[in-house]
C-alpha cells in the first residue's frame, strides 16, 4: 500500500500507545480501571459511548451492504443506532448513575446483585457477557488482521498480532481509562473523516441528483430507503438496534463512569449526532460507489466487503485514504478495547463472586484477564474458526435479549424478581444459540428476512414479565436508596 | 396497580404483537407497535417529571404520533413504488427524501429532547 497511508497508520498507533502509556500511569485502583476512577465528563463519556458501539463491522459491512443492496441497512441500523442512544439515555441514564453511587458497583453484575439481592443473577449475567465477549473479539481479531494485511502487506495472523500487541498494551496498562480517551480519539477521527469522505464521494459520484438517477435507472428499489432488504429485516432492525441499545454492556456501564449527574444533560445528543455523522461514510461511499459502478466506472469487486477499500484507493487522495483507513482500525480497536475490559470485570469479579469467591488483589487480577482473553481470542479466531463462528453468534440480540431484561426493565418495575431476571437471561441465550445454529446448518424456523436476535428480544422481554408476575412471593423489600435510584 | 405497572403491562401487550409479527413474517405487525414502545420508554425517563405536571405527557405522545404519521405517509407513498414518485426533492426520490429529511433527523431531535427535558427537571429540582 501507498508509504503516506502506512505513514498515517502508524502515527494513528503511535498516538493510541500514548494514551495508553499516560492512562497506564493514572491507573492505581480497580475503581480506575473498570469505571475511569467515576470521573468522565460528558464529551469523553458521550464519544467513547459512541466509538464502542460504532464497529468496524458498521463501517466496513454496512458500506458493502449498501453497495449491493442500497439504503435497507442503513434504513435499519442507521436509524436506530441514534434512537437507540436517546432510548437508553431516558431508561437508564440516570438510573445507572444513581445505582452507581450506592456502593462500590464497577460492573453489571455488581448493579444486578444490589438490585435482586441476588447472586445467581449476578453469576448469569457474567455468563452473559464472557461469551459474548469472547465472540465479539474472535470477529474483532479477524477484522483486525485483514485491515493491518491491507496496510501492511504482512500475513493476517501477524497484522491481527500487532494489532492486538498495542490493544493489549494500552488495555492492559490502562484498563477503562486508556479504552474511552483512546474511544474519544478514536471517535473523533470517525466522525471527522466520515464527513469529510460523505461530501467528496458525492462530488465523484456527479452530485446526489446524479447518483440518484444512476440508481433508479439500473433498479428502482435501490434508489428506495429500503434497498433491496426486505421490510422484515428493517423493521427488526428498527427494534432490536434502538430499544435493544439500553442492553449493550459495553455501552450502558459507561454511565457508571461518570462523574456527576448534570454530565448526562448532553450526552444522547453527543452520542446520537456523532454516530448519525459516521454513518455519511456509509452512505457516500456505498451508494456513490454503486453509481458508478452501474455507469462502469467502478472496478469489479470479489466481495461488496471491498467497496470502501477500492473506493478509497481509486479515487481519494493517499492522504484521505490514510485517515480512512486510520477510522476502519479506530472502529475496530475501539470496540475490541471495550469489550476486553468487560470480559476481565466478568471473569475476576462478577463470576467470583457469584460463587462467593473474592478476588484479592483485584486489579492484577485484571490486567491477567486482559491478556488472557485477548491471547484467548486470537487462538480462537485462527486456529478453531468454528469455534470462533459459534461463538459470534452472540452479538447484538444476545445481549440485548439477555441484559435489557433484567438489567434496564428490572431498574424500572419494582415487581421484576430474581426469577424472571434469570429465566430471562437464560431464555436470551439459549434462543438466539439454537436459532443462529439451526439458520447456520440449514433448519430454518423462521420466515424470512426475521432477524433472530429480534424473535429472541421480545421473548425474553415477554418472559422476563410473565416469570416476574408468577414469583412475586419471592419479590424482595427495597430500600429508600434504591427505590431513589429506580426513580430516575 | 400503579401507573408503572400500567405502562409494563402495556409494553408486554405491544411486545407480544412484535413476537407475533416476528413469526408470522409481517413487518407491520413489529414495526407500529414498537412506534407506540419508543413513546413508552421515554415516559420511563421523564415519569418523575410527568408525575410532578402530568401535562408532561405531551412529550413521548407527540414523539410516537410523529412517528407513525412518518412511518404510515411512507408506507402509503410506497404501496405502488418503492421510490414514491418520479419527482426528485433535494436529489433525492421521494420516498428517501422523507426517510432522509423527515425520519431520519427525528432520532437526532429525539436525543435533544432529553437534554431539554433534563433541564426542565433541574428548574424543577431548583
Amino acid at each position: 500500500m501507498n508509504s503516506t497511508i502506512i505513514i498515517i497508520a502508524v502515527i494513528y498507533l503511535l498516538i493510541c500507545v500514548l494514551i495508553g502509556v499516560w492512562a497506564t500511569g493514572k491507573t492505581k485502583t480497580t475503581s480506575d480501571f473498570l469505571i475511569a476512577g467515576k470521573n468522565l465528563g460528558m464529551f469523553v463519556m458521550a464519544i467513547a459511548a459512541f466509538s464502542s458501539i460504532q464497529s468496524g463491522f458498521g463501517m466496513l459491512g454496512g458500506t458493502g451492504l449498501t453497495f449491493s443492496g442500497g439504503m435497507g441497512f442503513l434504513a435499519g441500523v442507521g436509524i436506530a443506532a441514534p434512537l437507540g442512544f436517546a432510548l437508553t439515555w431516558f431508561l437508564v441514564g440516570k438510573r445507572m448513575w444513581k445505582v452507581g453511587e450506592l456502593g462500590e458497583i464497577y460492573t453489571l453484575g455488581d448493579v444486578v446483585e444490589r438490585r435482586y439481592n441476588s447472586k445467581a443473577v449476578r453469576g448469569w449475567i457474567g455468563l452473559a457477557v464472557t461469551l459474548g465477549v469472547i465472540g465479539y473479539l474472535g470477529t474483532q481479531v479477524q477484522a483486525m488482521g485483514i485491515i493491518m494485511h491491507t496496510i501492511f502487506g504482512v500475513t493476517p495472523i501477524v497484522g491481527a498480532l500487532i494489532g492486538l500487541a498495542i490493544l493489549g498494551f494500552y488495555c492492559v496498562g490502562g484498563g477503562i481509562l486508556a479504552g474511552v480517551y483512546t474511544d474519544l480519539f478514536q471517535g473523533v477521527i470517525m466522525v471527522v473523516v466520515s464527513v469529510f469522505i460523505f461530501f467528496m464521494a458525492l462530488n465523484v459520484g456527479g452530485g446526489v441528483q446524479s447518483i440518484t438517477e444512476n440508481l433508479k435507472s439500473f433498479d428502482p428499489l435501490l434508489a428506495s430507503p429500503f434497498g433491496t432488504f426486505s421490510m422484515v429485516s428493517i423493521a427488526c432492525w428498527i427494534f432490536l438496534f434502538s430499544f435493544g441499545a439500553a442492553g449493550q454492556p459495553h455501552f450502558i456501564t459507561k454511565f457508571l463512569m461518570v462523574r456527576d449527574q448534570k454530565q448526562l444533560k448532553w450526552g444522547a445528543f453527543t452520542a446520537g449526532f456523532a454516530y448519525t455523522l459516521s454513518t455519511l461514510l456509509v452512505i457516500g461511499i456505498g451508494l456513490s460507489a454503486r453509481s458508478l459502478y452501474v455507469k462502469g466506472d467502478f472496478p469489479e469487486l470479489t466481495s461488496p466487503d471491498e467497496a470502501l477499500t477500492v473506493f478509497i484507493t481509486h479515487f481519494t487522495s493517499p492522504v484521505v485514504g490514510g485517515l480512512v483507513i486510520a477510522g476502519l482500525l479506530a472502529a475496530i480497536m475501539s470496540t475490541g478495547s471495550s469489550f476486553v475490559t468487560l470480559g476481565a470485570s466478568s471473569l475476576t469479579r462478577d463470576i467470583p463472586k457469584a460463587f462467593n469467591i473474592k478476588v484479592k488483589n483485584e486489579l492484577l487480577w485484571n490486567r491477567i484477564a486482559v491478556v488472557g482473553l485477548l491471547v484467548i481470542s486470537t487462538l480462537f479466531s485462527f486456529y478453531m474458526d468454528t469455534l470462533v463462528a459459534l461463538l459470534g453468534v452472540f452479538g447484538w440480540g444476545t445481549f440485548a435479549s439477555a441484559i435489557f431484561p433484567a438489567v434496564v426493565l428490572g431498574l424500572i418495575w419494582k415487581k421484576a424478581t430474581k426469577y424472571g431476571a434469570v429465566s430471562s437471561i437464560s431464555v436470551g441465550l439459549v434462543l438466539n444459540f439454537v436459532l443462529e445454529i439451526c439458520a447456520k446448518y440449514g433448519v430454518i424456523l423462521l420466515p424470512p428476512g426475521v432477524i433472530i436476535g429480534a424473535v429472541a428480544f421480545s421473548v425474553s422481554i415477554i418472559v422476563f414479565i410473565t416469570v416476574s408476575l408468577m414469583t412475586q412471593q419471592s419479590n424482595v423489600e427495597l430500600d429508600k436508596e434504591l427505590l431513589d435510584a429506580m426513580e430516575g | 396497580m400503579s401507573f408503572i405497572d400500567k405502562l409494563i403491562y402495556t409494553l408486554l401487550s405491544l411486545v407480544i404483537i412484535t413476537f407475533i409479527g416476528t413469526i408470522t413474517g409481517s413487518w407491520r405487525f413489529i414495526l407500529y407497535p414498537y412506534l407506540i414502545v419508543i413513546g413508552i420508554a421515554i415516559l420511563f425517563g421523564i415519569l418523575k417529571n410527568v408525575k410532578q405536571n402530568p401535562r408532561k405527557m405531551w412529550i413521548p405522545v407527540s414523539v410516537v404520533i410523529v412517528y407513525i404519521i412518518l412511518y404510515a405517509w411512507l408506507d402509503i407513498m410506497t404501496i405502488d413504488t418503492p421510490t414514491g414518485g418520479s419527482k426528485y426533492i433535494f436529489g433525492l426520490t421521494p420516498s428517501m427524501a422523507l426517510y432522509i429529511l423527515g425520519i431520519w433527523p427525528l432520532a437526532n431531535l429525539i436525543c435533544l429532547l432529553y437534554a431539554w427535558t433534563f433541564s426542565k427537571e433541574e428548574t424543577l429540582n431548583n
